[in-house]
């Protein structure tokens, strides 16, 4: 593929390449980060949360959608303060995760420890396959 | 003045990194963020998954490193699946200025986030002087 002179000559020669990675990363993630791990009946979603006051956390369930939102708050500053770096972020987010099954509203739990949210999302008893027994004629 | 900048990561040493691996697999450097007020320095560093025992702070000539292991958070009984973060312990060195005073040094963290508070050296502290009318 040919793309014209120009594009070479901008002050950042990587443009493009990021702008290629950005296009591929946006869409499929954002704050904060999920894993998911999964057993027979069971899914679990772990996601880095640091700073975040676990009572600020909503976690709501419908279907097969799992839906967990929050606020990282800014910290208090004492008046007169100096910053000299600024890494953290901060501000509302929203994170919703399918799942492959229906979820179980009243069994799902959650916690956060030490800045790490972890929910526990199970199956409902309608939705698990059941074996059929096959009786002789 | 206050000079407390990170250290550049070819600094860490590598053997160090090395044998931590055997813990787990990856080393981070966590987001900080510095603050100054009148009273010293704070930083405030973003480390979670990571408990008050198993961080590590340590001060030498002037230089604080800071580490901090993480627990596995794998549930029990499940297996891995979809992955979109990593898990490892963090590494950070930040040098000191003169001004700050390293025995002095108080650390506390809450919800994953580390915050360590290195006070003004008293001789460093602004003294005010009245001045008369003769």
């Amino acid at each position: 593929m040919l793309y014209p002179a120009s594009t070479f000559l901008r002050r950042d020669p990587f443009s493009l390449v990021r702008r290629f990675h950005g296009d591929f990363a946006n869409g499929t993630r954002g704050y904060p980060f999920v894993n998911l791990w999964h057993s027979q009946d069971r899914v679990a979603i772990t996601a880095e949360v640091p700073g975040v006051d676990p009572a600020d956390i909503d976690i709501s369930v419908k279907d097969n959608l799992l839906v967990f939102s929050g606020e990282r708050k800014a910290d208090t500053m004492p008046e007169k303060t100096l910053w000299h770096q600024r890494e953290r972020n901060f501000g509302k987010f929203s994170r919703a995760v399918r799942i492959p099954f229906n979820l179980d509203p009243d069994k799902t739990e959650a916690r956060v420890r030490n800045g790490v949210l972890e929910v526990v999302v199970h199956r409902r008893e309608e939705d698990k396959p059941r074996r059929i027994e096959v009786k002789a004629a | 003045m206050f000079e407390v900048e990170s250290l550049p990561q070819e600094s860490a040493p590598k053997s160090e990194c090395a044998s931590d691996s055997a813990r787990s697999a990856r080393l981070y450097r966590p987001l900080t963020d510095i603050i100054e007020s009148d009273d010293g320095v704070e930083l405030r560093i973003e480390m979670p998954g990571v408990s008050s025992e198993d961080v590590e702070l340590e001060l030498a000539r002037r230089v604080l490193t800071i580490k901090g292991h993480v627990q596995s958070t794998k549930p029990e009984g499940f297996t891995r699946g979809y992955w979109e973060y990593g898990e490892g312990d963090y590494e950070r060195a930040f040098t000191l200025s003169e001004d700050l005073d390293g025995s002095r040094i108080d650390a506390q963290i809450c919800d994953g986030v580390l915050s360590v508070v290195l006070p003004r050296a008293e001789r460093a502290k602004a003294h005010r002087m009245a001045v008369k009318a003769a």
